[in-house]
């Protein structure tokens, strides 16, 4: 079995282990490893493993360094776990503006797959004393230590373990996963990293340690962040002026996690549980935008994800349902009152074309004055402020002698006769019919009743 | 029927008397002048293609004739490039248009009274002729937790255009006029678990084919995912069409549900399957 394994020390102290981590030395109070020397070094690669930062990490191992896993070293005291543990214990001054640490590990066994769900299942421990929070650190998110029954257990292809000496079918790994743990500001608290063998002293796993760093990101428990997936949201689509709670489903959320909508980062993301979070909405302008979230260490897209809309966008334009008079006199001089619906304070009236002066009423009415116009027919068009408009073809009837009786035209006739151009009476307008142009005004009403009643009485006769 | 031209003629007479200037021994009955008759029709009209509407001459009268027996005339005197129209019960004080065609139609009429007198004043009703409305889409599927999404594509557009494809991420889309709602299409409910239908409404569609898809967006976290689809089709308030699509199997799947010719409300139908990616469809989702 080939082994890559470059090492830059050999038997590291708990100092060179703290460092290779990037642990920030002025914040080590005290480091101490326990266990063999054999089962720790200082690594830059492990097969195709490279650090997540700086040149190198820590590596410890129930076996030897070096050694294949497989069968594996069973180390002092024979053939009991006892002498197969390496323990690395770090004594850290919290700094006044950390609410949290994390680090990174990758846990690989060669427990897998001949030994999954037996009792010799090797583990991997993160313990933290402290104020803010005490406890394994390292677990699942069922409760599960690590080891090969966790869940997080999952790089098991032999090509994703080139050269670790885990490949070729001899066992697999976690990847690597950040592990966030709660931290007061200025307490001192105690991070023991510890790997064992259990039931026996063979078949050895190891756990690479890198990328400790302080966070401001509070939580309440240890969160271990391993592949983020988003897959849908409901509802999906909302209002430009956001403000819309949405629930982020998916996979891998943790309370670190922030959700963006097109990069605008959302106006508050709630941690309900690894499946969902619950956003709301900020303001965007009407599109598609693809939803991000983020967690600490890691982050998925949704494309396509929300759909802002304009819920005011457009509006209703006029209509013209009926112009009352329908018939006007050609003269002008009418009130029209035209119904209908949507019409807006501060519209247009146009007949044939012509802008008229118009009262708005309300929105189903407005009135009009008529102005002259041929007899014929005429279009109305009214446009609201916005440009929208409707137009009406032949909405009213320019008509001499509109209608019958022509009792209007005869108050006119009576009052002020109208004799025209040509001094004949009004041209069209009821007069008798004999166009003889008799002087109304001087004939008394009763000689025009007894006029009639008289011709009633000759049809009668007829 | 003759009583006004009665009393026109007494008029006449007292007229002749009360205007001693006028020349001595003309013949009041020569002087009679009998009046045109007036024709009104309108106002005017709006309605759908395919309705009926009776054109009104009811305020047609005569200036010599209180109560005037008319013959009518009635004609179209403008219409639409090749429209299709009929005009009915043309010599009726009553008659009859509809027009298969949209546009303006005018329709003339004339009266003659019992004098044979034509009137020679316009009377004309204008008709506008306008499309149909209220296009309405409902989609529903058979099983809960997985998300089909419907689309309308407008005449000549292509699926999930953002101009073109009414559906969730374009729920809005400005068609027609611009800034005229009426004529926008509004995906009104976008439901996400079939529980409800997925509701696309326009009120005043331009006319044209349009084109229906049912995508299947997401099947979420259902345990059981082949869903099948139930697409209504609505004009007019009334329901044009239910068909059951084909089974779709899983995310990515599209339903060609069918083709909507909107200047005859003719819905035709298809089962043809296909998939977003082959439609030209953007990643989402994913």
């Amino acid at each position: 079995m080939l082994l890559l394994f470059l090492s830059t020390a050999y038997a590291a102290t708990a100092a060179d282990l703290s460092q290779s981590m990037a642990v920030p030395t002025a914040d080590v109070v005290q480091a101490t490893f326990q266990g063999h020397a054999v089962t720790n070094d200082v690594l830059t690669q492990l097969g195709i493993l490279t650090p997540n930062e700086g040149i190198d990490f820590a590596y410890m191992t129930t076996g030897r360094v070096g050694s294949p896993p497989e069968p594996g070293e069973d180390l002092p005291p024979m053939g009991r776990p006892q002498g197969d543990r390496a323990t690395l214990t770090l004594q850290l001054k919290v700094p006044a503006n950390a609410n949290s640490l994390a680090f990174d590990f990758y846990f690989l066994s060669a427990e897998y797959p001949e030994y999954v769900g037996t009792q010799y299942n090797d583990e991997f421990t993160a313990n933290v004393t402290g104020t803010a929070w005490s406890g394994n650190a390292a677990q699942d998110s069922q409760g599960n230590n690590i080891s090969v029954n966790s869940a997080l257990f999952s790089v098991t292809q032999s090509n994703q373990l080139t050269g670790t000496g885990f490949d070729k079918g001899v066992g697999g790994g976690t990847g690597w996963l950040t592990t966030l743990v709660p931290a007061n500001p200025g307490d001192v608290l105690t991070l023991e990293f510890s790997i064992f063998d259990a039931s026996d002293g063979v078949y050895d796993s190891s756990v690479l340690l890198d990328d400790f760093y302080w966070s401001e990101s509070e939580i309440s428990t240890p969160v271990i962040v391993g592949d983020l997936d988003v897959d849908f949201l409901s509802p999906k689509r909302g209002p430009t002026a956001g403000g819309v709670t949405t629930s982020v489903f998916g996979e891998g959320f943790n309370e670190t996690c922030t959700a963006s909508f097109d990069g605008v980062e959302a106006v508050s993301t709630t941690f309900v549980d690894e499946s969902e979070l619950v956003a709301e909405v900020p303001p965007h302008a009407a599109a598609l935008v693809d939803v991000v979230v983020e967690c600490i260490g890691v982050s998925n897209k949704l494309i396509g994800g929300y759909t802002y809309y304009d819920e005011e966008a457009g509006a209703l334009p006029p209509v013209i349902d009926a112009v009352e008079p329908y018939t006007l006199d050609p003269l002008g001089g009418e009130l029209v009152t035209v119904i209908g619906q949507d019409f807006v304070d501060g519209l247009q009236l146009f007949l044939d074309g012509d802008l008229v002066a118009a009262t708005w009423l309300d929105a189903t009415r407005l009135e009009f004055e008529s102005p002259a116009h041929d007899p014929g027919l005429a279009a109305i068009e009214i446009v609201n402020p916005d440009g929208l408009l409707d137009y009406r073809d032949g909405a009213v009837l320019y008509l001499e002698n509109p209608t019958w009786p022509p009792e209007d035209t005869a108050v006119v006739d009576t009052q002020n006769p109208d004799t025209g151009d040509d001094g004949s009476a009004s041209s069209g307008k009821m007069d008798g019919g004999c166009g003889c142009g008799a002087p109304v005004g001087v004939v008394p009403g009763v000689f025009w009743s007894l006029m009639f009643g008289l011709g009633l009485f000759w049809r009668r006769s007829q | 029927m003759r009583a006004s031209v009665c009393c026109v003629l007494l008029v006449a007479c007292s007229d002749y008397e009360l205007n001693p200037q006028d020349p001595v021994g003309s013949d009041p009955i020569e002087e009679l002048v009998l009046a045109e008759p007036v024709a009104v029709t309108g106002p005017s009209v709006r309605m759908k293609r395919g309705e009926e509407t009776v054109l009104d001459s009811s305020m047609s009268f005569d200036p010599d004739d209180e109560e005037p027996v008319f013959e009518y005339v009635w004609w179209v005197e403008n219409e639409p490039q090749d429209a299709v129209y009929t005009l009915s019960e043309v010599e009726s004080a009553a008659a009859l248009f509809s027009a298969e065609s949209l546009g303006v139609f005018e329709v003339g009429l004339l009266v003659i009274d019992e004098d044979g007198l034509e009137s020679t004043n316009p009377a004309l009703t204008s008709i506008e002729i306008l499309p149909y409305e209220q296009m309405e889409l409902r989609l529903t599927w058979d099983i809960p937790d997985v998300d089909l999404d419907l689309h309308l594509v407008r005449p000549n557009g292509s699926y999930y255009s953002e101009t073109d494809d009414c559906y969730f991420g374009n729920p809005l889309p400005d068609w027609g006029v611009l800034g005229d709602r009426r004529d926008d299409p509004f995906l009104e409910t976008d439901s996400e678990d079939g529980n409800s239908p997925e509701t696309i409404r326009l009120q005043v569609p331009e006319e044209g084919v349009y084109e229906v898809f049912v995508h299947y967006f997401d099947s979420r976290d259902a345990t059981q995912i082949y869903a099948t689809p139930s697409l209504e089709i609505r004009a007019e308030g009334q329901v044009l069409s239910l068909d059951v699509g084909p089974k779709l199997y899983g995310p990515g799947k599209v339903w060609k549900a069918g083709v909507l010719d909107w200047s005859t409300l003719t819905w035709t139908p298809s089962t043809v399957l296909t998939t977003h990616s082959d439609l030209g469809g953007p990643p989402v989702n994913q």
